[in-house]
């Protein structure tokens, strides 16, 4: 299956791909395009976190979902869709909020990829990273997004970074978005699995409207 | 030279991606008040509410570290200094 991601990165990144799980908190836009990218990857396994159910506003960029799983929950519908291009892809799944879920009851992960839809959240999950793992964020509004990688004593953390930061949890965003900055998430979550990221203490920030992307430097 | 960046929706407000200011060792507020008028647009009304305090989802930097950790508005910028300017996207 993964002949030609062999063909670029060679036998031996493969290996640490299949070797490795990523825990993606919120399958929504974002987590649908990041769990997507790293299943084709050929990641080994991903713990999913999410409460929600699909709904019908979420079809315009969910890629994971589609009319039939409407109502359903949306860990579970992922799994299965995510099972159907690697069967041998392990899938942990986890129905509530990042709130709930408490370290102890985590599986074993490698690194995080936070795809969720709003800060408090953001500064909750953070909470789980372990020393030496990669939290990669993203986050987008209409057609800009940001990411960075967070790890614990070698950057700031996301609420350092965005201090007093409440956004409202319902944003304008259409499916270029979040196809774009997921996949850029990919990128970066497999750069840190490769042992190189390139957005610690950077801020990376793409606006489709005029194609530009700019890395802005964040300080300690 | 102090060079203040916008991106996202500020830049697309402005128009412009950066602007250079001639000051040295002034406030924050100050320095963006002076683009304002070299611009010949207004922006600060969108970082800062009327009660003089920043508004929430934005980001100040002044060389790559949030002006809420350090003197807000208040904060002091000499000759060299970087400024950037975003609100970053809050959904997943």
């Amino acid at each position: 299956m993964f002949q030609r991601n062999i063909q670029f990165w060679g036998e031996e990144k493969q290996i640490i791909l299949a070797n490795s799980s990523i825990l993606i908190a919120g399958i929504g836009g974002l987590g649908c395009v990041v769990a997507d990218g790293l299943t084709r990857a050929g990641l080994g396994k991903l713990i999913l976190i999410d409460k929600d159910t699909v709904e019908i506003s979420n079809l315009n960029r969910q890629i994971l979902f589609d009319q039939n799983d409407l109502g359903k929950s949306k860990v579970e519908v992922a799994k299965r869709k995510l099972q159907a291009i690697n069967p041998n892809l392990e899938v942990i799944i986890f129905q509530q909020t990042i709130t709930n879920m408490k370290k102890q009851t985590l599986p074993h992960f490698s690194g995080i990829a936070d795809c969720l839809d709003n800060f408090a959240a953001r500064f909750e999950l953070e909470k789980v990273l372990l020393p030496n793992h990669f939290l990669v964020h993203g986050g987008v509004q209409n057609d800009f997004g940001q990411i960075t990688s967070i790890m614990p004593e070698k950057t700031q953390s996301l609420k350092e970074i965005y201090p007093g930061v409440h956004l409202p949890v319902s944003v304008p965003i259409v499916p270029q978005t979040v196809q774009a900055i997921g996949s850029l998430m990919v990128q970066e979550i497999i750069n840190n699995l490769f042992g190189k990221p390139q957005l610690l203490n950077k801020m990376l920030i793409l606006e489709l409207s005029d194609f530009s992307m700019f890395k802005v430097k964040i300080k300690r | 030279m102090i060079k203040i960046k916008f991106y996202s929706l500020i830049r697309m407000h402005l128009g412009i991606n950066e602007v250079e200011i001639n000051a040295n060792s002034i406030s924050i507020e100050k320095l963006l008040k002076e683009a304002e008028k070299q611009i010949n647009k207004k922006f600060l009304d969108q970082l800062v509410n009327n009660n003089h305090q920043i508004i929430h989802g934005t980001m100040i930097l002044i060389n790559g570290r949030n002006i809420v950790h350090l003197d807000g508005l208040n904060s002091i910028v000499i000759e060299g200094d970087e400024i950037s300017i975003f609100p970053p996207g809050g959904g997943g």
